[in-house]
């Protein structure tokens, strides 16, 4: 290599790394002595480990970071919150779970509501909350009943949720009126007709995917499924079900077969959450289900055009069917009581009113207090969220999704075998069939 | 050479370190592997019990565990002759120097730098159906309908995810080239007086000098298969169906979603057992370790 | 006048250097074509990369790169008496390079001491050693995750980089072996001989002039580690917890949660971490090339 170029290659090198790891740095002198001094007047504060996905590009991270900047303003001489970053989801339930089986739980666990609280249950590893709720009589008002129950194994309140989930799906105004479509539809034969109007107008139905448990693909299933009657609602309200091969599973998995073949875009198969979202933000779909922290979307120039959202509607499904369930919510694991009574004034500070005002200011999540004051601006911001708030109490079939109630490998075949059923290799049946097989393996 | 007391002193103070390294980190996990396959280890028992061949007897009757068996073997045979091939390949004839020859060889190394995640993000939007570059650019050469889901139809799925990692072999190329820097020049100049094109003298006289470094290579390439998942677990998780399942994903699976230890670890000593089958044809096939000088 | 047979030859000739050609292009063209799109789409809004995958980005904006940075955020942190404000992506940047320089180190230097006696010697118990240490090779990194986790937490090892810089050399010590062994046994004994004779001591012999003439073995070694040290995913997960620790692979998951996504900085972040390492890898072959031609094997 000649001698200039690689000169100039080392600078280049070198540039690039210094622009990356630029820093700051202020001299701290005098300040460091005084507070070890006043620190050696006090007790060290308590130590409380939290790790959490929270951050980066999702949704919650404003949130999170809201609550850990004050809550350490408020108590930060007694407890020392060290919060520790875990990027993605799957990476923090793979984490924990590593952690949880050589017995090394942190003091607070968050999975935003995948259900690791059993598992760590019968290893002993969680700290009963009850007490605490009867010493706060405040504070215990905040949740429902129903929530309370989601999260009480034998009698006892394992865990606290901060939010409630309330999904239903949004469409396209513009794109309706123009396939002469005035209202979401009120049955599912009504929907599949106002599909095929949309298709003959041009318009591609259904935004759909299959990665992931084909999360937008599946909500439908599970609402599907839900409104059927009485046994699908109870189906689609357990934990951890077996049998897939029920009538109704099968019958809204057959439904499913019809969507993938003829009212959803080329890519659906094999797609993700961001390809199917893509196709709603470019008008080329006219539904999407989704819960209400995509609202916030609805208004990014990145990904939407400009003047997007004021197009967008939200509305329940089908024989006014909506997601409206608990969550499992935050647990203790601490191994002492001291750090205990640190974790639990944490979670206290992660499910209050003003945290749950700000998870829904800034993100859209439900908060689990439905009788919470939300400002006019707050819902002038975020009219559709606001509007799903109001819908849940005149939902007639309320379920609870896939993600918080199957098995994670089951999860896992959702997305491995869409694609057969959806070119029409695999029957309904089949496909429920391969599901009970994977679901029956964790027994 | 060393003879005597001083030879045994050397012989253990060098190989020491590497022993250490290996007992601390290799020895431990997988002396766990294998005897916690033969009890009930899950995340949701935290008492082991002793549960004898069950594991493996159910393996047997696993009909997900035969598919990713078959698919994996399928695999190691195709790396080890296609993939190896083609570093193989590339090392010629870039040994040669032709123009540009320092370019290639860091060129292809470029996409093993860029991480498994990127990389598979990048493939799966090569490769998407109605955006992709690839079925885009099949449609301007006139089919103007190819809508193939390249990862997701059960028909090319396999397909592509080999194609994934066989036409990338950087790795072979580095260690074939090194090889080859070692032999003798003289040898090749008296090959070239005697009057052998450069082919044949490829052919007859490099390729045999290589028998180590293309025995490892093998080696290196077929027990890749026994380890890669991250690629197919970012696109295509196993499916449709099982049709790209192996036993690495496999194991994975059944670790990190079923949580069933122990009977991962079943699978995984099934993986060594067949690793260490490979290993030892290979090393016999190609007489590897042996010096020819 | 050219005879038939030596036209025939020119042909051969002709398309020999073709074919070559040709098949060289193709290998750069696959090699480097994902890097591109991957940096064209750094460029791109979100929107625009998921609607066409070919189209050139309709402007030419930094804000993926400006947001990779926010999105990741800073860290404060006290050393040497300042409190220093260091931009996290840096800092993971500087960890990679470190804890994969320190295994290049650790992991090089053990096993090509190693690999030369077992190249160069025949002592009991040497078969089921390399055996042993090629079935590392065939461990699934997911069963080693927790007697790892609970050992490096025992050695009070975790969350530093030592403990990763050990992990990583650890896992690359079967591919070392093979390489260096199968160098080792390509440099004829008459040099170690020569050597003795001369009154070199066996150290001396090994560091003085056989290593040297590893060069090329040594340097291939070097880089496959760094690659598997640079990538490496769920160790760097599960054995640390403060962000000063952490390394690269582990910041492509703040752009990616189930339903946020952030594709312009995300791929901003790729090119940002592909980048200094290819201009690296080139200036390190230099080093490999220039001492190939320096000193070589005397026959």
């Amino acid at each position: 290599m000649k001698k200039i170029t690689k000169v100039l290659s080392v600078l280049l090198l070198i540039a690039m790394i210094v622009s990356m790891t630029a820093c700051s740095a202020t001299k701290v002198g005098n300040e460091q002595k005084q507070s070890s001094e006043t620190k050696a007047e006090n007790k060290e504060p308590v130590v409380v480990k939290f790790p959490t996905f929270y951050i980066g590009s999702n949704s919650g991270a404003e949130w999170m970071k809201n609550r850990i900047e004050t809550f350490k303003e408020k108590y930060g001489d007694t407890i020392d919150l060290q919060v520790e970053e875990v990027p993605g989801d799957q990476a923090y339930t793979d984490k924990i779970k590593v952690l949880l089986s050589t017995d090394q739980l942190p003091d607070v666990v968050y999975t935003g509501g995948y259900n690791l609280l059993d598992d760590a249950l019968v290893r002993n590893a969680v700290v009963d909350l009850t007490p605490y709720l009867e010493a706060d009589p405040e504070w215990k008002a905040l949740f429902p009943e129903e929530d309370l129950s989601f999260n009480t194994r034998d009698g006892k309140v394992y865990a606290i949720p901060e939010t409630s989930s309330q999904i239903g799906y949004f469409y396209n105004k513009e794109l309706f009126e123009k396939a002469g479509i005035t209202s979401p539809a009120k049955t599912w034969d009504e929907l599949f007709m106002q599909a095929e109007a949309l298709k003959q107008a041009g318009i591609v139905p259904f935004a759909m995917d299959t990665a992931d448990s084909g999360w937008v693909t599946t909500l439908w299933l599970n609402s599907m499924i839900g409104t059927a009657n009485e046994e699908g609602n109870k189906w689609m309200n357990t934990m951890y079900p077996v049998d897939y091969n029920t009538l109704e599973v099968i019958e809204a998995v057959g439904k499913i077969q019809k969507m993938f073949m003829n009212y959803t875009t080329k890519d659906a198969v094999g797609g993700k959450y961001e390809n199917a979202a893509n196709h709603f933000f470019n008008g080329e779909v006219a539904m999407i289900a989704n819960g209400p922290w995509m609202e916030a979307d609805f208004h990014d120039t990145t990904k939407a055009p400009e003047g997007f959202a004021s197009k967008v509607g939200v509305a329940m499904y089908p024989n006014d069917g909506m997601f409206v369930s608990p969550v499992i919510g935050m647990f203790v694991a601490s191994k002492d009581k001291e750090h205990a009574d640190a974790a639990v004034e944490w979670v206290k500070w992660l499910t209050n009113e003003e945290s749950q005002l700000v998870a829904f200011e800034t993100s859209g999540r439900t908060p689990v207090t439905p009788t919470l004051a939300i400002p006019e601006d707050v819902r002038e911001k975020l009219p559709l969220s606001s509007q799903l708030l109001e819908m849940s109490a005149k939902a007639k079939y309320k379920y609870n999704y896939h993600q918080a109630l199957w098995y994670p490998n089951t999860l896992d075949a959702v997305s491995a075998y869409y694609p057969m059923l959806a070119t029409g290799k695999m029957t309904p049946e089949e496909f429920c069939n391969a599901l009970s097989e994977e679901a029956k393996k964790n027994q | 050479m060393l003879k005597g007391k001083k030879r045994s002193f050397w012989i253990v103070m060098f190989l020491a370190p590497s022993l250490v390294l290996f007992f601390m980190f290799y020895g431990i996990p997988l002396g766990m592997v294998f005897s916690t396959s033969f009890f009930n280890w899950k995340l949701s028992t935290p008492k082991m019990s002793f549960a004898g061949f069950s594991n493996y007897m159910q393996l047997l009757s696993d009909s997900s565990y035969r598919t990713a068996f078959r698919n994996t073997l399928i695999w190691i045979a195709i790396q080890s002759t296609v993939h190896v091939s083609i570093g193989t390949l590339v090392a010629l004839t870039l040994a040669k120097h032709p123009k540009g020859w320092k370019f290639v060889r860091t060129s292809y190394m470029i996409p093993n730098i860029i991480s498994s995640a990127a990389f598979a993000m990048i493939f799966l939007n090569i490769f998407n159906a109605e955006y992709g570059v690839v079925n885009n650019f099949i449609r301007l050469l006139g089919f103007e309908d190819f809508n193939l889901n390249w990862y997701f139809d059960s028909r090319s799925a396999f397909f592509t995810v080999t194609l994934s990692w066989v036409i990338y072999a950087p790795v072979i190329m580095l260690l074939i080239l090194a090889e080859i820097s070692s032999i003798d020049q003289s040898i090749l100049e008296a090959a070239k007086v005697d009057g052998a094109s450069s082919f044949q003298t490829d052919i007859y006289i490099v390729l045999p000098l290589l028998r180590n470094a293309i025995g490892s290579s093998v080696v290196v390439a077929g027990t890749s298969m026994l380890k890669e998942f991250e690629h197919i677990y970012l696109t295509t998780k196993g499916g449709p169906g099982t049709t790209t399942l192996n036993l690495p994903l496999y194991l994975y699976n059944t670790a990190m979603k079923v949580n069933n230890y122990s009977y991962a670890n079943a699978v995984g000593v099934t993986i060594i057992i067949i690793g260490v089958i490979f290993v030892i044809s290979i090393n016999r096939l190609f007489r590897v370790g042996h010096s020819d000088i | 006048m050219v005879s038939y047979s030596s036209r025939r030859n020119l042909f051969k000739a002709y398309v020999t250097w073709f074919l070559k050609y040709l098949f060289l292009l193709v290998i750069v063209i696959i090699s480097l074509f994902p890097l591109i799109w991957v940096a064209m789409s750094s460029f791109k809004t979100n929107n625009e990369i998921l609607s066409n995958a070919l189209a050139l980005p309709s402007g030419i904006s930094f804000e993926g790169y400006k947001n990779a940075f926010k999105i990741i955020g800073d860290l404060t942190f006290e050393a040497f008496g300042y409190r220093i404000t260091m931009q996290k992506f840096g800092m993971f940047f500087l960890n990679s390079l470190y804890i994969s320089l320190g295994s290049i180190v650790v992991n090089v230097l053990f096993v090509s001491m190693s690999s030369y006696i077992i190249a160069r010697y025949d002592f009991k118990l040497k078969n089921v050693i390399v055996t042993m240490f090629s079935m590392s090779l065939l461990i699934p990194a997911t069963s080693m995750i927790h007697s790892i986790y609970i050992l490096v937490n025992r050695i009070g090892l975790n969350d530093t980089r030592t403990g990763l810089i050990l992990v990583y050399s650890a896992l690359q010590l079967p591919m070392t072996l093979f390489i260096m062994r199968s160098y080792f046994l390509g440099i004829p004994t008459s040099l170690e001989e020569a050597a003795y004779i001369d009154g070199a001591g066996f150290l001396t012999t090994f560091f003085k002039i056989i290593m040297p003439i590893a060069k090329p073995g040594l340097a291939t070694a070097a880089v496959l580690q760094f690659l598997t040290s640079w990538n490496e995913f769920l160790f760097a997960l599960t054995l640390t917890t403060k962000e000063s620790v952490r390394t690269l692979p582990l910041s492509l998951n703040y752009f990616l949660s189930l339903f946020s996504f952030n594709y312009t900085s995300l791929f901003a972040a790729i090119t940002m971490m592909i980048l200094p390492s290819i201009v690296a890898y080139t200036l390190l072959q230099e080093q490999v090339v220039s001492s190939l031609t320096a000193g070589s094997v005397k026959g």
